[in-house]
């Protein structure tokens, strides 16, 4: 290793398009997750769905055929148990394939008939490249020189039997006759099958003035030529009867924006929902998507019929495998990021033997608790009242009681000051003497709930901003999201690089970063997740105002609740019922919810029997706002009015709040 | 043969139109929020050079700015007619409307003279690729100047807002089947790379990503353009030494050259994300007009009606407005002749 690398500069290893790049896959990825999403690889339809970063594309890619080879050639197991591994991959991407330019040019100039053809030409040019995909993949493994490879999927190697599948294919009635003449052997159906899919991109470009009679008479029905494809290749041999075919629809949620456009969106993607409710066992769909992306009730084209999770589909909802739940014991994100912490450290040449512990804990160390992070804040053995905050009405003796409790624990007396201003507990402003050990010192939940809003006030009043670092905190600020935690990670060790610029470190040792310096990563990765609100990829700045709003209020809530009654207004909740009877504000705050903006969760109401929806910003946009990420007690109840009002100051003020 | 050895006339709108010896074009510009939108058209009404007009003006979506920049396009309305125009001459286009009435709105006027002036300074990118590939191949256009004016200065804030998924530009989608792979990723460094990263990842990651960053630079767009760089560099490792270039930021003739060296004069295979000046994207988009290569781009759905204010002033005390010509005596200007 010549210069000090960061191992994380490349965020997108695993989640990005592979071809070329199936050597960094298999370093990067973690097997670890294969098992929380084992119906991806078996028979069945699946909607794979996520937030942006949760590891959709990873997972998905593990089904592209350079995958598997890579893995092969690489000596390294293939994550998938070899039980579930008889399987060959293809797909569509609908971005890149040009899917989503249908429509863009009429294909008759009735206006009724364009409406009826528009959707049924989508359907034969997602046929035609989902069989050459299917196609393309069997060559690849034949032609990859691996027979072991080819045994162990289940792939016969007599490039002779593709050659009759493609034939038999060819000459199927799927077609109405468009291949009669032309197709001897594989490449012909090929080729046939690439002129067909330039004809259709010729067509949207303006490049030919019309779809040629040939292709007009012969358009296919959704998702029938592949079965048929598949079928074939069965029968000819060339694949084992029991070798699953996954077909991935890539970039399904897109086709919604089309609306915008043409008015095609809703029902291409019915045509999507038809390749699903075909429900045959040839062939099994994988559509990876954002939760809120995915209709609650889809319906398919040129029917009324819908399709239903559990009966056409399986729904595996990614972010919820990886969230956290009440047992810490079950949370398995931690597992996965150590695990991806150390295979990018040792791809990128650092020296990982001779250590013991976890990699992720050699290099950033544990997270302190409250009582070792407060005297990172406040370093003086006597700390000034300022920082306990005192109130005028206060008798000097329990302020001064106060004071010596500070002198060797300030977070106990801080706690004491919000005591004294609770209901029912400022009885002891009376009491005399004064109580040897505080009462609030043997209340372990009550101190628990309020370590965080204590640390914030503290740093606050020492004008200072929190701080994040070890292990824990930077798994709990990745939101169980992965691209999260690389993007936290990528800061750090960019911070950590600047800092030892001029240190002498043999190159390829392994780093114990500093907490100061992981802290000022930290810091710069929430900053740049606040701006990518606005500006990335389906970014918007009526998103981030509202995150800014919110940040704002919640931040102005928790410093001023100095009796911290309320450790939990880092977040808000909303009557299920309310918020149904507004579905503007509910979509917007659904849309939030589905680019990791909030984080939002059913939660139990303190009345009985009230069903309430609670929304948390990102974890790791907590930094930028300066407020601690632990979710406790309440969040602030307000009605779905309140956040339409929020939503609209949000708008007019830049995000600002009146006092921010 | 040497592409970059070629003159391609461009400069300042006045020489360029005098000296061409052309009188009468048909303008083809756009009613926006923006003080430079009528900019180039007075000018030339000022010289005698328009012989017909369409202007189209565009709506964003519905946004909190709507009611302001609906009022801002009625100021440069009138300032349309004060020039001397009609409002018979607007043709109304949502901005995300479909491409087909962008392609008519290009063609219909097509017949109308053979000697056309498209003035893109405030023309989307949406709006403006489409326009310059459809007079560029249409051989009845025989004279082709593309304008622009240079603003006072950029509001300081958001200039775009809620952009779509990266996707091709109307008529600069991929053709073949199967794909070529890629070998460069041509990007112009703007203000903000909206999805940018997203794009780069998502199936051209074999395409090595080349940034032309626009150079000379004011103090106040430098930052911002530097910024851009950083946010690519996060998702992307990138070598400054090959894959950063500084192209002339009102010179689309120099954009052309870099693209040509960069691909050996098209013999390997690009594509384009058009994210910086106006006058780079041109030379882009005429590239990618000749050679069929794919543009993508995540085209805002909103702009802010402040997004520029004026029209810069030059030493000679007179508007920076830029005109390049694309073709002249129905002679194209600039090719791409493979070795």
């Amino acid at each position: 290793m010549k210069t000090r690398k960061n191992p994380f500069q490349e965020l997108y290893v695993t989640e990005a398009f592979i071809n070329g790049r199936s050597d960094a896959f298999v370093e990067g990825f973690s097997p670890l997750i294969v098992g929380h999403a084992m119906g991806l690889f078996q028979p069945g339809n699946v909607i794979l769905k996520g937030l942006p970063g949760s590891g959709k594309s990873m997972l998905l890619n593990l089904l592209r055929p350079d995958t598997r080879i890579s893995y092969h050639r690489s000596k390294i197991d293939f994550p998938v148990p070899s039980e579930f591994a008889s399987f060959i991959g293809a797909g569509i991407n609908l971005n890149l394939s040009g899917a989503d330019t249908f429509g863009l040019r009429p294909f008759d100039s009735d206006p009724e008939i364009n409406k009826f053809v528009t959707p049924l030409y989508f359907g034969d040019f997602i046929n035609c490249w989902i069989v050459h995909d299917i196609f393309s993949s069997v060559k690849k493994f034949q032609n990859a020189n691996e027979e072991s490879l080819c045994r162990e999927v289940g792939i016969n190697i007599n490039t002779c039997l593709v050659d009759e599948a493609a034939r038999r294919l060819a000459a199927d009635s799927c077609w109405f006759g468009y291949f009669d003449n032309d197709s001897g052997c594989c490449d012909d159906l090929l080729r046939g099958l690439e002129k067909r899919i330039t004809i259709y991109r010729s067509f949207s470009q303006r490049n030919i003035e019309r779809i040629p009679d040939r292709i007009q008479q012969s358009k296919t029905d959704i998702g029938i030529p592949i079965t048929k494809a598949v079928q074939h290749l069965r029968d000819a041999g060339v694949i084992a009867q029991h070798v699953q075919v996954y077909v991935r629809i890539d970039q399904y949620e897109e086709l919604a924006w089309l609306d915008e456009i043409r008015s095609y969106g809703a029902i291409f993607q019915q045509v999507i929902h038809k390749l699903l409710g075909l429900r045959d066992s040839r062939v099994s769909y994988r559509v990876g998507t954002r939760r809120f992306a995915w209709a609650p009730d889809p319906t398919m084209f040129g029917t009324a019929a819908r399709i239903e999770n559990e009966r056409t589909h399986k729904e595996i909802d990614l972010d919820e495998i990886l969230l956290r739940h009440e047992n810490r014991r079950t949370w398995t994100f931690p597992k996965i990021a150590t695990d991806i912490f150390r295979r990018r450290l040792e791809s990128s040449g650092y020296n990982l033997k001779g250590t013991k512990a976890t990699m992720l804990r050699h290099v950033l160390g544990r997270s302190l608790a409250p009582n070792g992070e407060i005297k990172e804040y406040v370093k003086t053995s006597n700390p000034s009242d300022r920082l306990i905050r005192f109130d005028k009405s206060w008798p000097e003796d329990f302020n001064e009681y106060l004071r010596e409790i500070a002198k060797t624990d300030l977070l106990s007396a801080v706690l004491g000051s919000a005591w004294a201003r609770q209901k029912g507990k400022s009885a002891i402003l009376e009491e005399r003497p004064l109580p040897e050990s505080p009462p609030w010192g043997k209340k372990v939940w009550w101190k628990k709930e309020r370590y965080p809003i204590a640390l914030m006030q503290i740093a606050s009043r020492n004008q200072q901003q929190l701080q994040w670092s070890g292990e824990e905190e930077l798994l709990a600020l990745s939101g169980s999201n992965i691209l999260a935690f690389l993007s936290l990670c990528q800061h750090i060790w960019d911070a950590w690089l600047r800092d030892m610029q001029f240190e002498l470190l043999p190159e390829e040792s392994v780093p114990q970063i500093s907490r100061s310096v992981q802290s000022i990563g930290v810091q710069e990765a929430s900053q740049e997740w606040f701006q990518k609100i606005g500006n990335s990829e389906h970014g918007d700045y009526r998103r981030q105002r509202f995150v800014r709003y919110l940040g704002e209020i919640f931040y102005r809530r928790l410093i001023d609740d100095l009796a911290m009654s309320n450790p939990g207004h880092n977040g808000f909740s909303v009557k299920i019922y309310d918020l149904e009877s507004n579905p503007s504000i509910q979509k917007f705050l659904n849309t939030l919810e589905d680019f990791g903006d909030l984080m939002g969760m059913k939660h139990t109401s303190k009345t009985k029997g009230e069903k309430r929806w609670k929304w948390y910003l990102n974890p790791i946009l907590s930094p930028y706002f300066n407020i601690f990420h632990v979710h406790t007690k309440e969040p602030i109840y307000v009605a779905s009015e309140q956040v339409g009002d929020w939503i609209e100051q949000a708008t007019h003020s830049g995000g600002r709040t009146r006092n921010g | 043969m040497d592409n970059s050895a070629k003159y391609r006339p461009w400069g300042r709108l006045r020489e360029v139109i005098n000296n061409i010896g052309r009188d009468k074009f048909f303008f083809y510009g756009c009613l926006s929020t923006e003080d430079r939108c009528v900019g180039a058209l007075s000018e030339l009404e000022k010289m005698g050079a328009i012989g017909g007009v369409s202007l189209v003006e565009i709506a964003d979506i519905p946004s909190e700015y709507s009611e302001s920049a609906a009022a801002k396009r009625y100021v440069n309305e009138k300032r349309f007619e004060e020039i001397g125009f009609g409002s018979a001459l607007i043709e109304k286009i949502d901005l995300l409307d479909s491409e087909e009435k962008v392609f008519r709105w290009v063609e219909e006027c097509i017949p109308r003279s053979s000697k056309v002036i498209l003035d893109i300074s405030s023309l989307p990118k949406r709006f403006f690729f489409a326009a310059v590939k459809i007079l560029l191949r249409d051989p009845r256009v025989e004279d082709l100047i593309v304008v622009y004016s240079l603003p006072t200065r950029y509001y300081g804030g958001n200039l775009a807002e809620r952009p779509s998924d990266w996707r091709a530009l109307p008529l600069f989608g991929p053709q073949q089947y199967p794909d070529p792979k890629y070998d460069l990723a041509v990007v112009g460094v703007g203000f903000l790379p909206f999805g940018l990263p997203e794009l780069l990842k998502s199936g051209f990651m074999e395409a090595k990503p080349h940034l032309f960053f626009p150079f000379p630079a004011s103090p106040a767009t430098y930052t911002k353009t530097w910024d851009f760089v950083r946010q690519i560099e996060s998702s992307l490792s990138l070598n400054a030494e090959d894959q950063l270039a500084q192209v002339n930021a009102i010179d689309p003739s120099d954009t052309f050259d870099h693209i040509n060296w960069l691909t050996d004069n098209g013999r390997l295979s690009a594509l384009f994300a058009p994210y910086g000046p106006k006058p780079m994207s041109l030379g882009m988009a005429v590239y990618a007009a000749i050679t069929g290569s794919p543009v993508f781009y995540t085209q805002p759905r909103v702009y802010h009606p402040d997004y520029s204010t004026g029209i810069k002033i030059g030493g000679d005390g007179h508007p920076l407005i830029y005109a390049y010509c694309l073709k002249l005596d129905g002679r194209d200007i600039y090719m791409v002749e493979k070795k």
